[in-house]
């Protein structure tokens, strides 16, 4: 069931957010470097991120500790990747 | 308080905005940084490994040093002891919850009972714009200048899919409680991006048994809704001042420490592999988030990192936690982490001495503004590149103008989900006992908790008196809580009361073996063929058993309770300094040597061991193993005045005068009272250095570091006439410092007048502060042991040396049951002689002690003219006839003249 959550929507996630068997082993270092601002679709700022050798950062829609960390910026650049994937696979869906 | 004194005009000058100058408007930026238990023992190895290289910068580039925490070190008073400069009986919060106001509810501890200004109200008066995030406690959210977002943000209440509402007064200025609202995180949103480099092999957790993912969930949730609030504000607003608080990593630690590397033997090897590195990832994420806070600070920027405790990382952190309230306070340490950064702020510099209650005056110092006389901490002055003078205002509370605090009002009664989340967090911590089980106890119990974290704050401020008020209450009402009554115990021995610490020790041996006893009786009836238990007094009654002992003088008793746990695996190794402090009372050096040895094999960085172990090789004449021991000490921990005074003796003792004077003079910047040390330092500069001037001025400031009123001493050898003249100053209208234990008889028929408490001086100096204002009989061996903080006036009774020896041996004779032997050794003349002499000497040098010497003689002939000189010493203040009314001339009994030796 779609829920209202902040700015967002997303899909409601339960507690128990972990697949069975071992998980991915997540390198700790991502570090990034919040460069510059781009204007999005709808006008508005979005921040950019790149890797610590300048190259450009997807932001993956699972997030990262990096993210988090970043605050603000990373938290709403990861909402809105979640959405983003969210909304790509919606489409997908009705095509299929 | 260092600096200036001088405060005439000063609350003028501090009014209000509109006083303002222009030099304060362009005052410097900054950011304060909280990390809960944040400790630089797990810190160093990180950064050495280069995984924490934001904090490495911060280091780098500025001055660091270790923040000594208060007693007790529960954080909502620790942190309102941070942002205020005061102690916990100062400021007003007290403990984890509070009751509402029908008295019958338990809520978390909010900012409503804050009696004081906390720095950001200080500025908010100043014009400045502040801003604050998460402090612990800070809701209702400060109607200040700038924003505030409460300790109450953070904190999910409800799964994701239901709302998740703010809670009123989270956010100042309210109309932008929306926009944080959207910038929490629930922990449902984590992923197992987050997770994984806490837990890497997170899916081997059986949720259903285990609730440690949802622990850490919570925990890293919380902490980056504070991140996203302090960065928000950072990057859109403009400020003054910023102080954000993070609590994770105290939380990451009472969770996981237990699983930090190495291994113990207790920790099964599936849950040590699972969770070992969730700590140092903690670390890691914590300077991951530091990097964009100092990123989005600016170079301009000056940024302060604390902690208000440390948490024990290794092998010394308990085995297990006691089962009482606040039980996981047993894993903090004694300090927290300090460093500052920024313009005018030394580079790569370490400070020492700092702690706690430090920051507020510090934070007052970088915005060119006065620390209060009424706060309990200093400014810390090392920090500057340049030195710096350092104003002082009588009280920050005096002046007017909008402060943005609150109004003292009551906290209401309802308990919203809000609360029950926060308060089933402090329950999951183990901080306190579940309230819902029965909600009135449950507020009775916070009650008197509050009432016993506030004794313990008294005693830490050296107020023993309304400690002991709060604590014998408490023992009173609950005579089976350990904690009371061992705390009592403790207090009663620091005001050297033994026998009331003894009283209370078996008070509660018999409460806790009654409770035994009935647990066996049930046990029993439930099944009859279990084991018989013996009951055994608990090991801290234990300890302290010995303690109270060791004071009393009972050594060997104290060493055969302190040796029987020596064989313990556990508490074997955490004995010995305890066995060693009763041997160094008994001066067996060597064996105390061998006890310490131990404890510092088993905790090589135990600064007070290193410190006792210098002490010992001091005494054995091991000089040089005694330097090094005792630079140990002071290397580890900075602070203890003493472990610098006994370096200064070493080197002295060692012919090193120069070193010796500069571990004095360090010794008396940490402790400016210590008058002890400055005589010392004195001495050296006069009789070593040759710098007489130098001497003077220290022998100068004497005066301006003594404390409290004059004590009046009268003091001579044993049967000198010191008890007449107690007799006579007492009916001249004194009031004497006695317990009145020993009663009057035939060699003193008018009385004593002595304190038992007076004959342990040499142990327990301190017990002459109780004598402030009062007369108090010192004989003359124990002169030299008076505090030199204190002014005297000392009567020294004099009397021919002969008479004196003759009449000690007619009273030992009285007591003595079978006569023949002789009373008193050979050469006791030669050694009392020898003794006063050396005590004319130490007149010469204590410039805080003035004497008057009355001979008994005189005192007996014409005890008019006596009296009156006594009467002017004294400054005219006594009742000259009944001063003379007390001599009995028919007591002389012992004179030379008649009686030979």
């Amino acid at each position: 069931m779609p829920i209202r959550y902040a700015l967002i929507q997303i899909t409601a996630v339960p507690l128990r957010i972990f697949p069975e068997g071992t998980g991915p082993h997540v390198s700790f270092l991502c570090t990034m470097a919040e460069n510059k601002t781009r204007t999005g679709p709808d006008k508005a700022l979005v921040p950019q991120f790149t890797t610590p050798d300048g190259k450009p950062f997807e932001v993956p829609a699972e997030g990262s500790l990096s993210l988090l960390a970043m605050g603000h910026v990373g938290l709403m650049a990861w909402r809105e990747a979640r959405i983003r994937k969210a909304a790509a696979e919606n489409l997908k869906g009705k095509k299929g | 308080m260092a600096g200036s004194a001088d405060t005439e005009g000063r609350s003028g000058k501090f009014e209000g905005k509109e006083g303002m100058s222009d030099q304060l408007k362009k005052k410097r930026k900054v950011l304060l940084i909280g990390w809960d238990a944040a400790d630089w023992t797990a810190i160093n190895p990180l950064m050495d490994q280069g995984l924490m290289p934001n904090l490495q910068k911060l280091v780098d580039g500025g001055t660091i040093g270790r923040l000594a925490t208060l007693t007790p070190p529960l954080s909502p008073m620790l942190w309102t002891s941070i942002a205020t400069g005061k102690r916990p009986y100062k400021h007003g919060i007290i403990g984890f919850t509070e009751t509402g106001a029908d008295g019958k509810t338990v809520k978390p501890v909010t900012n409503v009972h804050r009696r004081v200004k906390a720095i950001w109200n200080i500025l908010n008066q100043q014009g400045l714009r502040s801003h604050v995030v998460g402090w612990w406690p800070s809701h209702p959210a400060e109607p200040i200048n700038g924003t505030m977002v409460s300790n109450f943000f953070q904190r999910a209440s409800k799964p994701i899919h239901m709302p998740w509402a703010m809670r009123e007064g989270t956010v100042h200025p309210a109309e932008k409680s929306d926009l944080f609202a959207k910038l929490r995180v629930h922990p449902a949103e984590l992923t197992a991006a987050h997770i994984a480099p806490f837990i890497p092999d997170f899916g081997k957790i059986d949720q259903d048994k285990e609730r440690t993912l949802e622990m850490l969930s919570r925990i890293l949730a919380d902490t980056a809704s504070i991140q996203a609030a302090a960065t928000y504000i950072l990057e859109q607003e403009e400020w003054d001042f910023m102080g954000v608080y993070f609590d994770g990593m105290d939380h990451f630690k009472h969770g996981f420490m237990k699983y930090n590397p190495p291994r113990r033997p207790f920790i099964p090897e599936r849950e040590y592999e699972l969770y070992k590195d969730v700590v140092s990832s903690a670390y890691r994420f914590h300077d991951l988030m530091l990097g964009r806070l100092l990123e989005l600070a600016g170079e301009d920027a000056t940024v302060m990192l604390i902690s208000d405790h440390g948490f024990h990382p290794d092998h010394l952190r308990p085995v297990s936690l006691p089962e009482e309230p606040a039980g996981p306070m047993f894993e903090h340490s004694p300090y927290g982490i300090f460093c500052v950064k920024g313009p005018g702020i030394k580079e790569d510099a370490m400070v020492h001495g700092a702690g706690l209650l430090d920051i507020t005056p510090t934070l007052l110092t970088l915005f060119d503004l006065p620390v209060g006389s009424d706060m309990d901490g200093k400014a810390i002055q090392g920090i500057y590149e340049k030195p710096r003078a350092i104003e002082l205002i009588d009280s920050w509370e005096a002046v007017t103008g909008n402060s943005g605090m609150h109004p003292r009002a009551h906290a209401d009664n309802a308990i919203t989900d809000m609360d029950q989340a926060s308060l089933d967090q402090l329950v999951e911590l183990g901080y306190i006992e579940d309230p819902k089980a029965d909600p009135e106890k449950a507020a009775m119990n916070t009650v008197r908790e509050n009432r016993y974290y506030l004794s313990m704050a008294y005693m830490d401020g050296g107020k023993l008196p309304e400690a002991l008020k709060e604590l014998e209450a408490l023992h009173l009402e609950a005579p089976d809580q350990l904690r009371y009554g061992t705390d009592l115990a403790r207090t009663y021995l620091r005001v050297n009361e033994p026998e009331k610490a003894l009283a209370v020790l078996d008070r509660l041996v018999h409460a806790d073996k009654e409770k035994f006893d009935a647990d066996q009786t049930e046990k029993a009836a439930k099944d009859s063929a279990a084991p018989v238990k013996e009951y055994k007094e608990p090991v801290r009654i234990q300890w302290l058993r010995a303690n109270v002992l060791r004071s009393k003088g009972e050594h060997e008793k104290a060493l055969a309770i302190l040796r029987s746990y020596e064989k313990d695996p556990n508490l074997g190794p955490r004995v010995q300094y305890r066995i060693a402090t009763v041997l160094i009372g008994m001066n067996r050096w060597k064996q105390a040597i061998k006890a310490l040895e131990k404890t510092l094999e088993f905790d090589p960085n135990s600064a007070k061991a290193h410190h006792a172990m210098g002490v010992c090789l001091m005494k054995t004449k091991d000089l040089e193993g005694a330097i090094e021991h005792l630079h140990e000490a002071v290397g580890l921990n900075f602070t203890t005045a003493m472990a610098h005074y006994h370096l200064g003796e070493a080197y002295y003792l060692s012919g090193a005068y120069e070193q010796a004077a500069q571990a004095y003079a360090v010794c008396l910047h940490l402790s400016p009272g210590l008058n002890r040390a400055r005589l010392r330092l004195a001495r050296i500069h006069s009789e070593k250095l040759g710098d007489p001037e130098v001497a003077k001025a220290l022998l100068d400031e004497m005066e301006g570091h003594r404390k409290g009123e004059e004590i009046v001493v009268v003091s001579g050898l044993p049967r000198s006439g010191t008890s007449m003249m107690m007799q006579a100053l007492v009916a001249g209208g004194m009031d004497p410092f006695t317990d009145g234990k020993r009663e009057q008889d035939d060699s003193n028929p008018k009385g004593y007048y002595e304190h038992d408490g007076i004959k342990s001086l040499i142990r327990e100096p301190g017990i002459i502060e109780q004598a402030q204002g009062k007369v108090v009989k010192v004989v003359a061996p124990l002169v030299p042991y008076l505090l030199p903080r204190f002014n005297y006036r000392l009567i020294l009774m004099e009397r021919d040396m002969h008479e004196v020896l003759r009449s000690q041996n007619t009273m030992i004779e009285r007591g003595r049951k079978s006569k023949g032997e002789p009373a008193f050794r050979t050469g006791l003349l030669d050694a009392y002689q020898e003794q006063m002499e050396k005590l004319d000497q130490w007149f010469k040098v204590n410039p805080n002690v003035n004497v008057l010497r009355v001979r008994y003689s005189d005192m007996v002939a014409d005890p008019a003219k006596e009296a009156q000189r006594v009467n002017a010493f004294m400054g005219g203040k006594l009742n000259v006839e009944a001063l003379m009314g007390a001599v009995d001339p028919k007591l002389y009994r012992n004179k030379k003249a008649t009686e030979t030796l």
